[in-house]
Formats: C-alpha cells, sequence, structure tokens
C-alpha cells in the first residue's frame, strides 16, 4: 500500500477509537438521569462534560471521513467529464480546499490563543463560568485548532496525491488509445 | 473590498460561487466553509473575520441540543443490527391477511413504528427494502406500488418524533424541540393516513395491483407462535414509549432522552442475546462515520451564515419579502417553493442551516408560529428525501433492491407520493390548526 494510503487508514482507525467517546456520553447521560430522576441528586459535571466530548468525537470523526474521502457532494456532473477535465477540476477543487482549510486554520489559531492566554500574554485557560467552571471552552477552541491543523495536513497530502496521479492518468489514456487502435 | 458593491451583488456573488464550486464537485460542507471564508476577508478586507468565524464552529460544535444528532444515530444502528425491527415486520404479517394491498399496509404501518423509535432516514429503508419489497413483488404487487410504499415508508424515519431534522431545525431556529415532536405527530398522521388510503383505493380499483393473501394466517397458528408475535410487537412499541415517554414524563430532556433510547435499545438486544462487543463497536463506527459526514455540512453553514449576516444579508433577504406586496402566506408559498428546489440540490441538514437562520425572524415577524413552520420545513424535507435527482431514500434502497430494479425506476415510482407530501403541506398552511392544536 501506498505510504499516503497508510496515512489515512491510521486516521481511519484512530477514529473508531475515538468513537468510543459516543459510548461514554451515552453512561455518564444515562447516570445523570438516574441520578437526578431517582435519587434527585443532579451533578454538575455531565451537562458540560457530554457536549465537551462529542464536540471532540464530532471534529476528529469529521477529519477522519476526509481521510475517507467520504463527502456530501454533488459528483454527477463532475463525474461525467472527460478524464482530463475531470482531473483539473478535481484540482481545483483539492485547492479550494486547500485555501478554506488554511483560513480556518488561522482562525482556530487566533480564537485558541485568546483562550489560553490573556490580552497581557499569560496563560489563563478560558472556563466555562458555570458552579464548575471547568476550562472546557479553552480545550475545545484548542481541539478544533488541532483538527484544523489535521485537516491541512490530509488536504496536502490528498493534494499531493492527486497531483502524482496526473501521470496515471495520461498512461492509462494511453493504453486505452492504444487498445482502441489495435 | 467588496462592501462596495453592495449586498445585493454580494448576494448573487455568494449564490453564483455556491452554484459553480457545487457542480464541479466540491464537498459542500467545503464549499460553503471556502466562500465564507473567502468573503470574510474580501468583503470586509479584515484578517480578524477569521477568528470571529472560527469562534462560531465552536459554539455550533458544543451545543448541547446537538449532542442528541451522534445519539440518534447510534440508536438507530444499534436497532439496524439486531432483529428487533424484523421480527416486527414478521409479527406485523397478521394485518395482511385477506385486505387488497395488505402487504403494503403492513409496511406502512411497521414504518411509522419503526419511525417512533428512529430519528433518522436510511436504515429503515434499507430494512423495507430487504423484507417487503421482495415479498411485495413475489406477490405479483404493481413494482411502482411496491417501491413508492418502500420508499415513502422508510423516509417517514425523520417524520415521526424522535426526529434529527427537527432537533437541526428546533437548534437552529431556537425553538422547543418538545413542542416541534409534539407538532410532528399530526402531521405524520396525515401523511400516514394518506399514503394507506391512497394503497387500500389503488388496490381495490385495479386489484391486480396489490393481490390479497387469502388466509389470516393467524387462525392456524399454535398459542407459543401467537405469544411471540405479541412480544415482538409490544417490545418496539416499548422502546418507542420508552423513549418518548421520558421526555414527555419530564425525565429526560431531548438530548438526554436520546441516550435514554441508546440504553433502551441495548436493554432489549440483551433481552434478545443479540447484544455483543461487535455490534456495539460496528455501530459505534457507523456513528463516527455519518457524523464525520454531516459535521463539515454543519461547520461551512454556521460560517457562511454569520459571514453573510454581518455582510447584511438577513436584513436585506428580510426587506426584499417585507417589501413585497402580497399577503403573508405569499412568503409562505415563496419559502416552501424555495426549500423544495434547495432540497432537490442539497443535503438537509445543509438546507435547514442555510436557509433557517434567515426564515425564521421572517417567519416571527410576519406573525407566524415558528413551531408550526418547523414541522412544515420537516415535510418539506420528506420530498426531498424522495426527489430526484438525489433522494437519500432512493439512494437507501436502490442498494438494497432486487435486481433490475434501477434508480430511474425507483424516482418514477414516487411521484403519486410527492404529490400527497406536497398535500399535506397544503392541508396544513390552509388549517395550522391541525398541528398547532396539539401544543397549545
Amino acid at each position: 500500500m501506498k505510504p499516503s494510503l497508510v496515512i489515512d487508514r491510521i486516521f481511519i482507525r484512530a477514529g473508531h477509537f475515538v468513537s468510543i467517546l459516543f459510548l461514554i456520553v451515552v453512561c455518564i447521560s444515562f447516570f445523570e438521569v438516574v441520578m437526578r430522576y431517582a435519587f434527585n441528586a443532579p451533578t454538575l459535571w455531565v451537562h458540560e462534560t457530554t457536549s465537551f466530548l462529542v464536540s471532540l468525537a464530532m471534529l476528529f470523526g469529521g477529519v477522519a471521513c476526509y481521510a475517507d474521502e467520504k463527502h456530501i457532494a454533488m459528483t454527477f456532473i463532475s463525474d461525467s467529464f472527460p478524464p482530463k477535465l475531470r482531473w483539473f477540476s478535481a484540482l481545483f477543487v483539492e485547492m479550494c480546499t486547500l485555501v478554506f482549510s488554511l483560513m480556518m486554520t488561522y482562525g482556530a489559531y487566533c480564537s485558541a490563543r485568546d483562550a489560553f492566554f490573556s490580552p497581557f500574554g499569560t496563560f489563563r485557560m478560558q472556563t466555562s463560568g458555570s458552579a464548575l467552571d471547568l476550562p472546557y471552552p479553552a480545550l475545545n477552541k484548542g481541539f478544533f485548532f488541532a483538527t484544523c491543523v489535521m485537516l491541512v495536513f490530509l488536504v496536502i497530502l490528498h493534494l499531493l496525491r492527486h497531483l502524482f496521479s496526473y501521470h496515471e492518468m495520461t498512461r492509462q489514456r494511453d493504453l486505452e488509445k492504444d487498445n482502441a487502435n489495435a | 473590498m467588496l462592501s462596495a458593491l453592495g449586498i445585493a451583488t454580494g448576494t448573487v456573488i455568494i449564490f453564483l460561487m455556491m452554484l459553480s464550486l457545487l457542480f464541479v464537485g466540491m464537498p459542500l460542507g467545503f464549499l460553503t466553509g471556502f466562500i465564507a471564508m473567502a468573503m470574510s476577508y474580501l468583503w470586509f478586507g479584515n484578517v480578524n473575520m477569521m477568528q470571529m468565524v472560527a469562534a462560531r464552529v465552536s459554539d455550533f460544535t458544543t451545543s448541547y441540543t446537538f449532542v442528541a444528532v451522534p445519539m440518534f444515530v447510534l440508536m438507530a444502528t444499534m436497532l439496524d443490527k439486531t432483529g428487533i425491527a424484523k421480527d416486527l415486520y414478521n409479527a406485523m404479517r397478521v394485518m395482511a391477511g385477506r385486505i387488497k394491498g395488505g402487504v403494503a399496509i403492513q409496511s406502512m404501518i411497521v414504518a411509522v413504528i419503526l419511525a417512533s423509535m428512529s430519528g433518522i432516514i436510511g436504515g429503515e429503508t434499507v430494512l423495507l427494502g430487504m423484507l417487503a419489497l421482495p415479498q411485495m413483488l413475489r406477490l405479483g404487487y404493481n413494482q411502482k406500488l411496491a417501491i413508492g410504499t418502500v420508499t415513502a415508508g422508510g423516509a417517514l424515519g425523520t417524520m415521526v418524533p424522535p426526529s434529527i431534522v427537527l432537533i437541526i431545525y428546533g437548534m437552529t431556529a431556537n425553538v422547543s424541540i418538545g413542542d416541534l415532536f409534539l407538532g410532528a405527530i399530526p402531521a405524520a398522521c396525515i401523511l400516514a393516513g394518506m399514503y394507506m388510503t391512497y394503497i387500500l383505493v389503488i388496490c381495490n380499483v385495479f386489484p391486480d395491483h396489490g393481490p390479497a393473501m387469502g388466509e389470516n394466517e393467524w387462525q392456524n397458528m399454535s398459542r407459543a407462535e401467537i405469544k411471540k408475535m405479541f412480544l415482538d410487537i409490544l417490545v418496539p412499541l416499548l422502546i418507542a414509549g420508552w423513549i418518548l415517554g421520558s421526555i414527555y414524563g419530564g425525565i429526560a430532556s431531548v438530548t438526554e432522552s436520546a441516550c435514554v433510547g441508546v440504553i433502551g435499545v441495548a436493554f432489549a438486544a440483551a433481552l434478545r442475546r443479540e447484544l455483543s462487543i461487535e455490534v456495539v463497536f460496528d455501530a459505534l463506527k457507523h456513528t463516527i462515520r455519518t457524523v464525520g459526514m454531516i459535521i463539515w455540512v454543519g461547520i461551512g453553514a454556521t460560517m457562511i451564515i454569520g459571514v453573510y449576516n454581518l455582510m447584511g444579508g438577513d436584513i436585506f433577504i428580510h426587506d426584499l419579502f417585507m417589501g413585497l406586496d402580497m399577503p403573508p402566506v405569499f412568503t409562505i408559498l415563496i419559502m416552501m417553493f424555495i426549500l423544495l428546489i434547495l432540497g432537490m440540490f442539497l443535503d438537509w441538514i445543509g438546507v435547514a442551516m442555510l436557509t433557517m437562520p434567515i426564515f425564521v425572524p421572517i417567519i416571527t415577524s410576519l406573525g407566524y408560529d415558528p413551531i408550526w413552520f418547523g414541522v412544515l420545513f420537516c415535510v418539506n424535507m420528506q420530498v426531498s428525501f424522495l426527489s430526484p435527482p438525489f433522494g437519500p431514500a432512493a439512494f437507501y434502497l436502490k442498494s438494497v433492491a432486487p435486481e433490475g430494479i434501477e434508480l430511474t425506476d425507483i424516482f418514477k415510482s414516487v411521484w403519486p407520493f410527492i404529490l400527497m407530501q406536497i398535500a399535506t403541506l397544503a392541508i396544513m398552511i390552509i388549517f395550522p390548526e391541525v398541528v398547532t392544536f396539539i401544543y397549545n
């Protein structure tokens, strides 16, 4: 297998492990319902923790889906393009995705920076401001930045793979031409 | 800076960019995000806008309501991995009996019961496609009627509460999801009732479309078989009651009820000795894959709506609708038309998150009820599940349909059902009371 495909697989497999977070969320939410309803002793931490854990799992799931090339897209028009045009349109799409992911990374970086450091540059994590006051907002913004970095990495990887596939595509076309001539 | 062009031109630019990027096959989530980022810089000429856009994403992903979406997906996938739905279908055979079109009616009733346990489409359509469709074809049902029944029935998954379409609507429109669920019940009843009436009428006018089965099977069933049949019908009803009961009994929030539902399904699966580590892990894998796909659509839509509203887009569209010299009901009709068209090309979550932040304020300022509008939206998305060229229900059915049934056959079969969905929309617009009475 090509090394770039191996990297994709690593992200997909990691996604499978991350999905265990959903199971944890189910269990702690059920625990909360039981504690509140049966024992009249609601917890303080479940509500914030569930949205935090699910946001982590969803963001990483997004990265894993990109690695797996699973998208909600309308491809029936581009699929009907001739191979060369299709290659170029796919290249264009990858470039736009790269621009998007780089800009999003910059935005996520700024928002993570503000969540971890005060305007004077001292370290202080932004907290949720609830009774528990956990630093979930800071961690979430930090993880969103990490997600963006992973996405940029994968987009560059897929872009390079696409560029190298040009040679394969032209060779395949020549082969088809040869077959047609023969 | 593009802001000199004015918002009307800006709207056209965004629209044309969306259309062209959609056509070259760019994923929906990335193209909306790309346009949002590009416009945030080009329109305002300020890099700090990108931070604002990114901050919106954090708010969206950490929304507590959104937790319900992966949980309902997880519940539905776990349900698919058990035999609960299959046993329900087989137990409901008694319904079929001597009625003309009985198996189609049976499939529709099963579809409604399954929909009350599941908030998504997909699993249901696949299941009906594997069980009901071959049986109807074997009995000599009209192929179009059989396909239409299965596709429209499967799509009911998001119409009968719980429903992730209503959850996303409630989240973007900021209204009570509990009320939305309640309001969807009469709408779902009208829709399913219309489907069943249609099946009965067609099969009685053209008896060759849906022949009766002959003998009533339950007459020569043993006691043990009847007991099993009752249990097979009871379990799904208990699960559905468990979820809705936890919401309306004031025990759990909608988000928690999804988690409670997962526990309920796992418990039922354990009783049936169908619960294993593999089943749970398979369901988790499927969940993260589904959620990973929709999260980009959500992120992209959040970004572009945020930027568009800062550009003044919400006020622009608001004034555009208010400037129309027409009765307010025309605004509703225009919006429904826009949603129908968008639904043909975009994924429902994209449609909801792109249009609702703009439409809902207009609806409320016209004096309409946003919950009623949410139910209208939900019925409208029923059409989008069936309508060509991208009706997801049709694609799900194609993946399991017997050989020889092509996508074009499916799309040719669903139009009577689409007409009934549009008729339901019309009834709800003319008589809003059919929806509003239940939560008022």
